[in-house]
């Protein structure tokens, strides 16, 4: 009986039986064949799981079957620092920060995939696999592009000091000047890390007016290896190659750090490809579209040798705006 | 302090078998102890030995735990009113005096003075007299007066056996924590005792214990196992008090020592009103079997004491027991409120997208539910919730098939306080960060009703097994005994390897359910958060930099950073350093997806996007090293 106190204590009133026989025996029967299931699951989830030496096996393997023009990957993403940590022990230049930083595989034949998880990158999709090996809980799997573009030039590789960098405003350029400066990190929230070699131009900031090779974070947080362009108020970002070679078609790619991005309000920004002084493709990136694809048909020049030109400007304020291209010629 | 707590767990055990003895567990392990004559003295030692035992297990991992951002807060914080105690409790009467005035109030309580006192109060007396002054401090503060005499001969009897506490100074900070994590395992022991019984409370325990990321949060100087153990004592408390004036008192009391933990005790009324509400409707209608006159119904209904005393204990405990509000207090309960009614929104991951800000998808606390405690622990909850279904709808249901249970409608209760810590969180505006510790105070209901249900789980197999030799048979006690323990095993067993195998990375941790901590990878959930994962490369950095270095260290804040060189973790020559990350010998990033960002610049910064370390949970990366290519230090 309950113990008195300070309320009147009200009898029990059992109701009828609870629950159906046949739920009672399901209820019954279903806690403990969960429970061991749940064990039996943690347990194979847990044998699953790849060790240092299946890493390292696979990139080993990588390293032997790796031939000119191969792109070494990782998938999932979020493995990525375990397989770039294998792959790098077996050989640093494998894998870079313009593989990994990359916009496409479209001009790639064929890729080492290490895999966990029955994952493949997404980029890959529709792609014929060729081979597969399985060293423990890593899988290598050789994938091909069933039908790759013909790289020409790749701008972002190109970009150097002998490029032409200006402010453009009414048609009267302000030349950026080139210099090889210090870099320093951002932190969070801060944009990408500027770059060592870069032009710097006005109004001569090196956090964030210079025009240069760095690695930007998309919108998805993905990381884009791209020729930063930031554009300032009423002006054109310029960036002309000298003469070089000119395939089918170009394809570019424009975006905005995510910090900048993810608010989702300020002014869209263009990016537009010339080739001899003739505008070939042209995109409007506004808030939201992340890392954005634009291209144009280069046929007309292809073969020839000819000076394209990268532009970027905003239409509204260009506070926060810090444009990154990448382009790439191709056949 | 390992060897003390596994002592006194041994001695608590030991008066409970003596107690057994003599017949105080006579009402067996089934019965509801509040249908009988309720908890016994043996009782509160069984419910104080698993405390302590859990406080030891707590301890003695902890050494591996690195410090969250939090944690470096509010050890300075700690320290900064440490010296204020130090006043206060000075043998001095002068200086004693001058714990009062207003400027030195101010000058120690200002720090942090978002959150109230009682933990950070704890961490500080914690780290004066268990850390820089054990044991004598303790004996010379006991020895000003006769009456406590004893209390410094205890002290120094202690000292005998334990000449040190702690292997480190952090670990004096976060022992008032993890105390918490283990009281939380007493009230859940004594609650669940009254309302299923004991062999119900036992299972519940364990069942708490063997909760991941409570299991991680129990390790912190924080304020998560403090305010769930806030929650569970003052719901506790007010139950009690229903039915008993001293207990009405005692949840007064309680619920201003609540209020002191966290600012999430002010929604305790509310589950109460809800509560009382509830019950009235119930108590005061009409029913088959029931008082036949609305006079008659009324004299049963339980008079709210606890409502009287929690208004007049709570707000005046949480005023006096706070120094900062004995001064413009007003003013300063008004920016308290503000600052809570206000709060920041952080960013948190779920299913690969960040949010900064609301609103919050609603499924995303019952999924992380779902993905953090483990499936057994839930269906138990659930079976054991389905076998009281009419008592829990009770007042919803016609009154022929409404089930009475007891007075106080107490399964009701215990779904509610289940359900409204994660209902809060739930709604899309209420800021959504801190992984799932902000609903941990619902876990401890939850794991009540597992209790319940592994104890009618385990009931029904001995009846089926006795049946099937006699029809009419019922168990005997070694069949029950052994069913019971087999069910609670394997109900138990899922969320104890769990707990194991993601410790020190408890934030990472994930179920089985969803793929274990690769498959919260896999679906874009929060891998980790605040910092802490540095601890987990201090042996690779003494390693690798024999001859110090400087650290990138990403979002770990300087004085967690730094603890982890008080605490002898790291040598001092490794340094940390937010600012010049190209100059540093290493950087290291914490995987949280907003932070990628931050991966990309030192991948331009050191020009290399090879690690040379990645510290991983189950196959998960939790934080990456990158050595700098012109690092001098670097021994490879």
């Amino acid at each position: 009986m309950p113990r008195k106190g300070c309320g009147r204590n009200e009898p029990v009133i059992p109701g009828r039986s609870t629950m159906r026989p046949l739920v009672q025996a399901l209820l019954c029967a279903a806690l403990p064949l969960v429970a061991v299931g749940e064990l039996a699951l943690a347990q194979a989830q847990h044998a699953k799981v790849p060790t240092d030496a299946d890493w390292a096996a696979a990139a080993s393997a990588a390293k032997a079957a790796k031939k000119p023009g191969d792109l070494v990957i990782v998938a999932p993403a979020w493995a990525g620092p375990l397989g770039r940590k294998a792959v790098g022990e077996v050989d640093p230049t494998m894998i870079d920060l313009a593989s990994v930083a990359r916009s496409d595989l479209e001009a790639v034949p064929r890729v080492l995939e290490l895999s966990i998880r029955g994952r493949d990158d997404p980029q890959t999709k529709g792609w014929r696999l060729t081979d597969e090996k399985t060293f423990g809980r890593v899988k290598l799997r050789t994938l091909e592009n069933p039908h790759p573009d013909k790289l020409v030039r790749d701008l972002t590789d190109a970009f150097g000091p002998e490029a032409t960098v200006s402010r453009v405003r009414d048609g009267v350029p302000e030349a950026c000047r080139w210099e090889q400066g210090q870099t320093r990190m951002p932190g969070l929230f801060g944009g990408p890390s500027p770059p060592v070699n870069r032009f710097l131009c006005s109004p001569w900031d090196a956090g964030w007016s210079y025009v240069g090779v760095t690695t930007i974070t998309d919108l998805s947080y993905t990381p884009r290896r791209c020729l930063a362009m930031h554009p300032t108020d009423g002006n054109v970002t310029t960036v002309t190659f000298p003469p070089g070679p000119v395939g089918k078609k170009v394809v570019a790619h424009v975006g905005i750090h995510v910090f900048l991005e993810r608010e989702l309000g300020r002014p869209p920004v263009h990016a537009r490809v010339s080739i001899a002084g003739k505008e070939v493709a042209h995109a409007l990136h506004k808030d939201g579209d992340g890392w954005l694809r634009f291209e144009g048909s280069t046929a007309q020049w292809a073969g020839t040798t000819q000076p394209v030109t990268l532009e970027t400007w905003v239409d509204g304020s260009s506070q926060f705006r810090l444009a990154c291209v990448a382009a790439q010629l191709r056949d | 302090m390992i060897k003390l707590l596994v002592i006194a767990a041994v001695v608590l055990l030991g008066f409970a078998l003596v107690g057994a003895a003599r017949g105080a567990f006579k009402d067996g392990f089934l019965v509801p102890l509040q249908r009988a004559s309720g908890p016994k003295v043996s009782d509160h030692f069984v419910a104080l030995a698993l405390a302590a035992l859990y406080t030891a297990i707590v301890l003695a991992t902890a050494w591996n735990l690195g410090f969250m951002r939090d944690e470096g807060m509010y050890f300075d914080a700690s320290k900064s009113y440490a010296g204020w105690f130090e006043k206060l409790l000075s043998a001095d009467k002068a200086v004693r005096a001058t714990a009062f005035e207003k400027a030195v109030v101010d000058a120690h309580w200002s720090p942090n003075s978002e959150h109230p006192s009682l933990m950070k109060s704890s961490f500080a007396l914690s780290w004066i007299y268990l850390w820089k002054t054990w044991p004598e401090g303790l004996i010379e503060l006991f020895h000003r007066s006769k009456l406590t005499y004893p209390l410094a001969w205890m002290v120094a009897g202690v000292a005998k056996l334990a000449p040190k506490l702690f292997t480190e100074e952090s670990a004096s900070f976060r022992f008032p924590g993890m105390v918490a994590g283990g009281l939380i395992l007493y009230f859940v022991y004594l609650f669940a005792s009254e309302v299923a019984g004991r062999a119900a409370a036992i299972a519940a325990v364990l069942l708490q214990a063997a909760l991941p990321r409570p299991f991680f949060d129990a390790h912190l100087a924080g304020f998560d196992a403090a305010a769930t153990l806030a929650w569970v004592a003052v719901a506790y408390a007010y139950w009690r008090g229903l039915r008993s004036m001293g207990w009405a008192i005692g949840a007064g009391v309680v619920w201003g020592l609540a209020l002191l933990m966290k600012h999430n005790s002010w929604f305790l009324p509310v589950v109460f009103v809800v509560h009382y509400s509830w019950l009235a409707y119930d108590v005061l209608r009409a029913r088959p079997g029931g008082p036949p006159t609305f006079d008659r119904r009324l004299r049963r209904l339980p008079v709210p004491w606890p409502f009287l005393f929690m208004g007049m204990f709570g707000p005046a405990i949480f005023v006096y027991g706070w120094p900062r509000l004995w001064f413009d207090t007003w003013a300063r309960i008004d920016w308290y409120f503000t600052f809570h009614a206000r709060h920041d929104y952080y960013n948190i991951e779920f299913l690969h997208q960040t949010y900064f800000r609301p609103p919050f998808p609603v499924i995303m606390v019952p999924f992380l539910v779902a993905a953090t405690v483990p499936l057994a622990t839930l269906l138990a909850g659930f079976v054991g919730m389905a076998a009281r279904w009419r008592a829990i709808l009770a007042p919803a249901l016609p009154g022929r098939v409404a089930h009475v249970e007891d007075d106080r409608r107490t399964s009701f209760f215990l779904v509610f306080n289940f359900l409204l810590p994660i209902a809060i969180i739930t709604h899309p505006k209420v800021p959504h960060f801190g992984g799932t510790k902000h609903w941990h105070p619902a876990y401890p209901f939850l794991c009540i009703f597992a209790g319940m249900g592994v104890v009618w789980v385990g009931t029904k197999l001995a009846e089926a097994i006795a049946r099937r030799r006699d029809a009419l048979a019922t168990p005997r006690a070694p069949l029950l005994a052994a069913a019971l323990v087999l069910i609670t095993g394997c109900v138990v067993a899922p969320g104890a390897l769990e707990t194991k195998r993601a410790h020190p990375h408890g934030l990472t941790h994930y179920t089985p359910l969803v793929g274990g901590p690769s498959g919260g990878a896999d679906l874009g959930l929060t891998r980790g958060f605040w910092g802490y994962e540095t601890g987990a490369i201090v042996g690779w950095l003494k390693r690798h930099f024999p001859n110090g270095g400087r650290v990138y260290a990403n979002d770990t804040f300087h004085s967690s950073w730094e603890q982890l060189r008080l605490d002898g973790r790291l040598p001092m020559n490794v340094e940390a350093e937010w600012w010049s990350v190209q100059s540093c010998d290493v950087a290291v990033i914490e995987h949280e997806q907003h932070m990628d960002e931050v991966e990309h610049q030192i991948w331009v910064t050191f020009g290399t996007v090879t690690p040379k370390y990645v510290v991983t949970l189950e196959g998960a990366p939790t934080l990456t090293v990158y050595v700098n290519p012109k690092s001098t230090k670097y021994v490879p």
